[in-house]
């Protein structure tokens, strides 16, 4: 059997055993056909563009079993046929579960996880391979427990893993990888719905399969919650990270600051501004490194102009530093690679007009680019995406 | 106190205390009614918001006008079995217990209906997109992260028409 039909098996075997077991439950079905041209397929510098066709259908559930257990499941499959294009059709695939259960009074519990499927075709002709492929999941679990009305402890576990069907490419070459993420943190609001302090801690274990290496990462951080007004909110988070970087020959030891704010303003019931920038290190992009700096600033926008008609934008920008310190040395043999930078920007923008209840017409656009201070490691690549889709939910 | 007015006087203090009592047991009964007739106002008032909630898009406010709408149901229930027991009592303390327990079934409806839910079965009430949770979410974030979290990723999604923002595996 195919990892699609087991994994569309396992998806109705969960979504059908929770609707019968849930005392309440409510099931949402969308499916989106687009039609398209993307200018740059593979993103690479000489470009090549395609006429695309894709199907997005996802379907979403939530499932009340007491007052105090809840049960999310969301799925979604997208396929996609590129006309000139090798391989012409690529798949992706993503499915979620979060569960929440208030153990006590006092202490509430959630497990989530996410499940990826995406052909590697897509992305990049140069190392393309057409049987190429990976798994992603992403099992996350939390505890909060409530010391008292201000008072509040965290506690957070996770199992990152990625597969790639490939075993050369993914063992040999160390591209596969395994990711341990630990956290605790101590809450306490400081004015009631209005401002809440936190100190935390975030563990990072991350080890790429083969000789390449990985690494482990502590981050230490004070933050703030502020409500500024009922439609203005933000979140601030300021520390440090102590790492150690494994290159496959030498460990290296890393010292990077850690900020990351947020703010959501939600100006009217019809139109809302999030905002988010930040500065940390994570897993590296790119397989000739372990490990990045990463800095991003985001902005999204949605307005809706009319009853029917509702505009969503969003912009980005990504400046990634890869440290020669932070190489993979495991596979180059020593080779050494020097420090390199990454800048990618995207602008997307997209309307949706209802025609009635069920049924929307969506226009998008999307612009990305890429360049780099070293050309020869990293692709650099402009790509322009337009499409016009029907979307049918019930 | 001649023996006749005596025996007037015990008359008079027997039906007047009876009839103290069964102005009493009306008082209690004409309050209970009204009680009850606005725990099924309550009632039909949830009923009515689970409608219209359905008719709309948001998950989230269906799940909790159906937290809600559950929640007065079991406050009905409870104000019903009250009612019986007042109807039924025949000692003062039984009456009093029953009219206690009609006044916090009561409460517990115009809660459930107006206040905060009683046993929320998320942290805080999130909004997000009602066909696509957010997928990145981390449930250890505090829940105001959470919340500007989950509206970044519902607005970047529908901006994407679809997208997740994964950034490519290997993109050299």
């Amino acid at each position: 059997m195919s990892k699609e039909k087991l994994c569309l098996l396992t998806v109705l075997s969960l979504v059908s055993a929770s609707v019968f077991a849930a005392k309440d439950s409510s099931l949402k079905v969308q499916n989106t056909v687009r039609i398209g041209y993307d200018d740059n397929i593979y993103q690479q510098k000489n470009e090549t563009g395609s006429v695309f066709v894709s199907d997005i259908f996802n379907i979403s559930g939530k499932m009340t079993f007491s007052e105090r257990s809840d049960l999310l499941l969301f799925w979604q499959p997208e396929f996609q046929y590129r006309f000139d294009a090798d391989p012409e059709a690529i798949t992706y695939q993503d499915l979620y579960g979060r569960f929440s259960h208030g153990l006590t009074q006092n202490v509430f519990f959630q497990l989530s996880d996410r499940f990826r499927y995406q052909d590697k075709g897509a992305q990049n002709d140069v190392v393309n391979r057409t049987d190429d492929n990976f798994i992603q999941n992403d099992l996350k679990g939390a505890l909060d427990f409530t010391l008292s009305k201000e008072s509040q402890v965290k506690l957070g576990l996770g199992y990152n893993l990625r597969r790639w069907n490939d075993d050369d490419y993914g063992q040999t070459l160390g591209n596969d990888y395994d990711q341990f993420v630990g956290n605790a943190s101590y809450l306490r609001e400081l004015k009631p719905n209005k401002t809440t302090a936190i100190a935390g801690v975030n563990y990072v274990n991350h080890s790429f399969d083969g000789s390449r290496g990985g690494y482990q990462s502590t981050a230490l951080y004070l933050g703030i919650d502020q409500n500024f007004t009922p439609t203005v909110s933000g979140n601030l988070r300021l520390g440090g990270s102590f790492s150690s970087i494994d290159t496959g020959t030498d460990d290296n030891d890393a010292y990077a600051p850690y900020f990351q704010a947020e703010v959501l303003m939600q100006a009217s019931e019809d139109t809302t501004f999030t905002g988010s920038i930040g500065y940390s290190m994570d897993k590296s992009e790119n397989s000739y490194y372990n490990a990045q700096d990463s800095f991003n600033f985001d902005l999204g926008f949605q307005h809706k102009l009319t009853g029917k008609l509702t505009l969503s934008s969003s912009v980005g920008y990504t400046l990634s530093y890869y440290d020669s310190d932070y190489a993979d040395f495991g596979n180059t043999g020593g080779f050494s690679v020097p420090d390199t930078e990454d800048r990618v920007f995207h602008f997307r923008v997209r309307t949706s007009y209802e025609i009635n209840k069920n049924n929307f017409v969506d226009l998008g656009y999307a612009f990305t680019t890429r360049d780099t201070t070293e050309a020869q490691y990293l692709a650099e690549y402009n790509r322009n995406v337009i499409d016009l889709g029907w979307r049918f939910k019930f | 106190m001649k023996k006749q007015n005596k025996k007037a006087v015990l008359v008079a203090v027997l039906l007047g205390s009876m009839g103290f009592a069964l102005v009493n047991a009306a008082v209690d009964m004409v309050a209970a009614n009204s009680q009850m007739a606005d725990i099924a106002l309550l009632s039909v008032k949830a009923k009515s918001n689970l409608a219209k909630a359905a008719k709309g898009d948001d998950s989230q406010a269906i799940l909790e006008a159906q937290q809600r709408s559950a929640a007065v149901t079991k406050a009905l229930k409870a104000a019903e079995a009250a009612f019986a027991k007042l109807e039924k009592a025949t000692k003062d303390a039984d009456k009093e217990a029953a009219v206690k327990e009609l006044a916090a079934a009561y409460k517990a409806a115009k809660d459930a209906l107006e206040g905060p839910l009683p046993e929320p079965v998320s942290p805080k009430g999130k909004k997000g997109n009602a066909y696509v949770p957010n997928v990145t979410d981390t449930p250890w974030k505090s829940d105001g992260a959470r919340r500007v979290s989950d509206v970044a990723f519902g607005v970047g999604y529908a901006a994407s028409g679809g997208s997740f923002g994964d950034r490519d595996a290997t993109p050299e």
